[in-house]
């Protein structure tokens, strides 16, 4: 099954449990749960289901397009439903079988793994998802985030597409992955994957990113103060990248990276709370 | 007449470490509900599975008898709709009720009289009360605004007394429906569901029941196969079978080679790689003591297609993670393991303490104000400025648990000497209470010093434990360093070590009140150390000694093991006491020359006591103080007429207790 109509048939299944068919978020994100269909709408007590493809960029998991299992910039799939219903296990495992993976013959096992994500005050209650060895998905269950309980608690599914991709193709090398039958992952993506790691470990600015992260989080108070949420949210996230990028230079010492991230946390708890309190009202 | 109760309930995934807890939490809650409701029962059982919980209380009478009593009601000022209150919960009947006239007020009165109520009931309030507060580590929810803490779904519940199915106020939680439910477990004949019958139920399933079964059988098809491949599990791999056991309904095993690239790959590595990344098991060839195979459990029933996809799964995720592994040590080892050093000056540990490089620079300060442990200057120099190096590989920072062996590889790559390569491997040991310990001396050297430092720079800014949580190990700490003297015999004064240190941190202003600190937590840490071996009587009398003061922990542990070790102990307590308790505490010295012999016999024999320096002199020495306390107070009579030579006596008795207190602090023992 080529990566394309993977995408295509698990779209197809969520969309089949009342999910919101979404296009990908527009803004650097290192995982799909930042983005604020996720982030954000599970903030609120209203009921919400969708499943959006979302580009990752983690600039330190580069390798100059030399590993065959890691890149800076990758595919997640996230699937969110609010309330959390309560088949769950068996939702994943159907859609598995929309990808004509038969659970005969595979082994699936759920390896607890209870997640947190301390910049935006968010636990769950979490598992891995392994299929034959190989993790292919997360599955949480929110329970709080802006270190608020949340009302509703949500599931979320994320699936690792390149993962899901190399068992069904049976590739060992995620660039031998088939897009579609003329186009390997390789020959999309090589290119671009070495020069991310070029650019997050040699050839980025260090005092352009650092100005720029101010930058960033100087705008994300101001629009905060005027009430403009998901602008000053957006600005948190390009915060979040570029602080990333900093780190993969090499440049942050331990006490710098625990008060940058101090620093974007609060301001996320602080956008994320306002967020709840609008919504309520 | 007595009845069993069981409930079967289906999860969503409960974890080994939640399986465990609920072992736990059910019986031991359970327990005391049922008490609390004078209800007596059989035995309570709990069995688990990543998706069934099963609890049984047997032997449980179906009625409990309500004994009578005189019950008090409300004044008889409150009225006609209290009294009515009163009569309704009670259940009594009017005529029964009579007026007493008590010191404050006149009250109303009713006789219970003696009456049977089914158990049922309260058994379920018990069971519903017992599951909903099973502890859950991160005190989440599953359903809001609802008693649940546990965050695991409850899908279904079967609640059977006797044979009968009931109802619990489980919420959300679907009761047995017959067409529905899976759990229809029934006996044609008998009129109560044993665990046989469950089990057997579960059996039909595919599923264990019983975890200790499950390991059982998991070891049975291991032991099969090692045989007949000739390999075996390492000692320190053997305890991932329980936990598979935990994690599976019925574990089947799968072999699979490792590829012979592989194979040259450090074992160790090689070990921690399968069982963090792949949970795997790794298995030894007899012969070679090679590591060639690894083993998965799988919760399937193996078909050879099944059987080839989980091997070919698994492999090619542990290969990935090998060629990770093997690519991070190349690029690792392009530069020589000091390299790294400089990297530690931006390992910051503590605003106000500095980096790592700073930490390390302290200890080597130390080593050259002598503090070397016995070792040569020039080696524990080496091994320190080295052994934080590989926190700084590319290795250590996919592999955080292969700290300290990185930096023994990479050291024995550059040639430097065994002693230094062991005491990078070892300086992190012991990891915990029963990790191993250093087993060379430089590496006990690095470990201590890292440690002291560690400790006290934790101290200096106020990282010091709570009673409930010490997010900075430092009781862990405090007892590698107990376990580290006690193992090389390390006398080494630890109160000047740290000393030296804070100088070195510059916090010489607070220096006085770090101290302290570290006096009564090291004190605290070495009684919970010796605790489970020697009496507590024992152990305070030699800790609360002066010779504390300096911190040398193995001279404590000596006195506390030739203490509790010696024979005449017991009796020098009792004498100790005895004099106590004459009340010679401070007896001032008075002017009085004895003419009893008794008393000239004990002031004699007070004087020729030699001090010794060797601890099993010391103790037989003030032995004989002891008995020549109980000689005296058998035969002489303190309380004399005589007040000159009353004080006397007892200033005597003090002063023998001055000299036992010189060994150790007696007073504890009284």
């Amino acid at each position: 099954m080529f990566f394309q109509d993977m995408i295509s048939r698990l779209k197809s299944f969520w969309a089949q449990q009342q999910c919101v068919i979404l296009p990908s978020f527009d803004l650097p994100v290192g995982a799909g749960t930042l983005a604020p269909p996720t982030a954000l709408r599970c903030l609120t007590s209203t009921p919400w289901s969708a499943c959006y493809v979302q580009g990752c960029r983690r600039p330190n998991d580069g390798r100059y397009g030399h590993n065959p299992n890691r890149l800076s910039h990758y595919y997640q799939m996230q699937v969110v439903i609010q309330p959390s219903p309560l088949n769950a296990q068996l939702l994943f495992e159907q859609s598995l079988a929309s990808l004509d993976i038969n659970m005969h013959t595979n082994e699936l096992r759920f390896l607890e793994d209870d997640w947190e994500n301390p910049s935006i005050g968010a636990a769950g209650l979490g598992w891995e998802i392994w299929l034959n060895g190989s993790e292919i998905a997360q599955c949480t269950f929110f329970q709080q985030i802006a270190s608020v309980s949340s009302e509703l608690v949500t599931l979320e599914f994320t699936y690792g597409l390149e993962r899901l991709a190399m068992f069904l193709q049976g590739v060992s090398s995620i660039f031998d992955i088939k897009w579609n039958d003329t186009y390997t992952y390789g020959d999309i993506f090589q290119d671009q994957e070495q020069d991310l790691s070029r650019y997050s470990f040699d050839a980025a600015n260090i005092s352009f990113l650092q100005s720029s992260f101010q930058g960033h989080i100087k705008e994300a108070e101001d629009l905060l103060k005027q009430g403009v949420l998901i602008p000053a949210y957006e600005q948190c996230l390009f915060a979040s990248h570029t602080f990333n990028l900093l780190h993969a230079r090499g440049v942050l010492s331990v006490a710098e990276r625990e008060s940058i991230i101090a620093s974007i946390r609060t301001l996320t708890r602080t956008i994320a709370q306002a967020y709840i309190k609008r919504s309520q009202s | 007449m007595t009845q069993t109760a069981t409930i079967i309930i289906e999860h969503g995934l409960l974890s080994e470490r939640f399986q465990r807890t609920l072992a736990e939490h059910i019986p031991t809650h359970l327990k005391r509900l049922l008490a609390k409701n004078s209800l007596e029962f059989g035995q309570i059982s709990v069995f688990t599975t990543p998706h069934n919980l099963v609890i049984r209380i047997t032997q449980c009478p179906t009625e409990i008898i309500i004994k009578q009593k005189k019950l008090k009601g409300p004044s008889v000022k409150e009225g006609e709709e209290a009294l009515n209150e009163f009569i309704k919960t009670t259940n009594c009947s009017r005529d029964s009720l009579i007026q007493k006239d008590l010191p404050h007020g006149s009250f109303w009165f009713a006789d219970q009289k003696e009456s049977a109520q089914s158990t049922w009931p309260i058994l379920a309030d018990a069971l519903v009360n017992t599951i909903v507060t099973v502890p859950f580590h991160k005190r989440m929810h599953w359903i809001p605004n609802n008693p649940f803490t546990w965050a695991r779904p409850i899908l279904s519940y079967t609640a059977l007394w006797g044979q009968v199915h009931q109802t619990l106020a489980l919420p959300k939680a679907i009761p047995y429906d017959k067409s529905v439910s899976g759990n229809h477990i029934t006996h044609p004949t008998r009129t109560e569901i044993t665990r046989k019958d469950i089990e057997e139920h579960y059996e039909q399933q595919g599923v264990i029941l019983s975890s200790t079964k499950r390991l059982e059988f998991l070891e049975k098809q291991i032991s099969k196969i090692l045989i007949k491949e000739q390999l075996t599990v390492p000692s320190h791999a053997k305890h991932l079978l329980e936990k598979h056991a935990f994690n599976t309904q019925k574990p089947y095993m799968v072999l699979s080679p490792i590829h012979c690239d592989f194979r040259k790959v450090d074992t160790h590595i090689l070990q921690h790689i399968i069982t963090e990344k792949v949970h795997g098991i790794p298995l030894i060839h007899h012969k070679t003591e090679q590591l060639t195979h690894f083993a998965v459990i799988t919760n399937y029933p193996l078909s050879p297609s099944l059987e080839h996809n989980i091997i070919a799964g698994f492999t090619g995720v542990l290969n990935a993670a090998l060629n990770d592994g093997l690519f991070f040590m190349d690029k690792d080892t392009e530069k020589p393991l000091e390299e790294y050093s400089a990297h530690l000056k931006k390992k910051i540990m503590h605003i106000d303490l500095g980096s790592v490089w700073d930490h390390v620079d302290r200890l080597k300060a130390c080593v050259e104000s002598g503090y070397t442990l016995g070792e040569r200057t020039q080696s524990l120099t080496e091994a320190l400025s080295l052994m934080k190096c590989d926190m700084e590989t590319q290795m250590v920072h996919e592999y955080a648990a292969l700290q300290g062996y990185i930096g023994h590889l990479y050291a024995i790559k550059q040639k430097h000497s065994f002693e230094v390569c062991e005491a990078i491997k070892e300086h992190l040991l012991p990891l915990g209470p029963h990790s191993p310990t250093p087993s060379s001396r430089l590496g006990a050297a690095c470990a201590l010093l890292d440690k002291i430092g560690m400790l006290t720079s934790s101290v200096s800014v106020g990282r010091t434990p709570t009673s409930s949580k010490d997010p900075f190990g430092l009781r862990r700490l405090a007892l590698g360093i107990i376990r580290i003297l006690d193992k090389h015999d390390i006398h080494i004064s630890l109160h000047r070590i740290a000393e030296t240190y804070i100088d070195l941190l510059g916090f010489t202003k607070k220096k006085d009140d770090i101290l302290r600190f570290l006096h009564t937590f090291l004190q605290s840490r070495l009684a919970q150390f010796a605790k489970p071996y020697y009496p507590h009587t024992i152990i305070e009398a030699s800790l609360h000694h002066p010779s504390f003061a300096d911190l040398d922990i193995m001279r404590s542990l000596t006195l506390i093991r030739t203490l509790a070790q010696h024979p005449q102990t017991p009796s020098i307590i009792q004498a100790y006491k005895r004099a106590h308790n004459m009340q010679c505490k401070n007896a001032p010295s008075a002017h009085f020359s004895p003419k009893n012999p008794a008393d000239i016999a004990f002031e004699q024999s007070l004087d020729s006591h030699k001090e010794s320096d060797d601890l099993s002199a010391k103790i037989d020495a003030i032995a004989l103080v002891a008995d020549h306390i109980e000689t005296f107070c058998n035969s002489t009579l303190i309380e004399s007429a005589n007040p000159e030579e009353r004080a006397w006596r007892k200033h005597m008795l003090y002063k023998s207790c001055v000299l036992l207190e010189k060994t150790a602090s007696f007073s504890y023992c009284t």
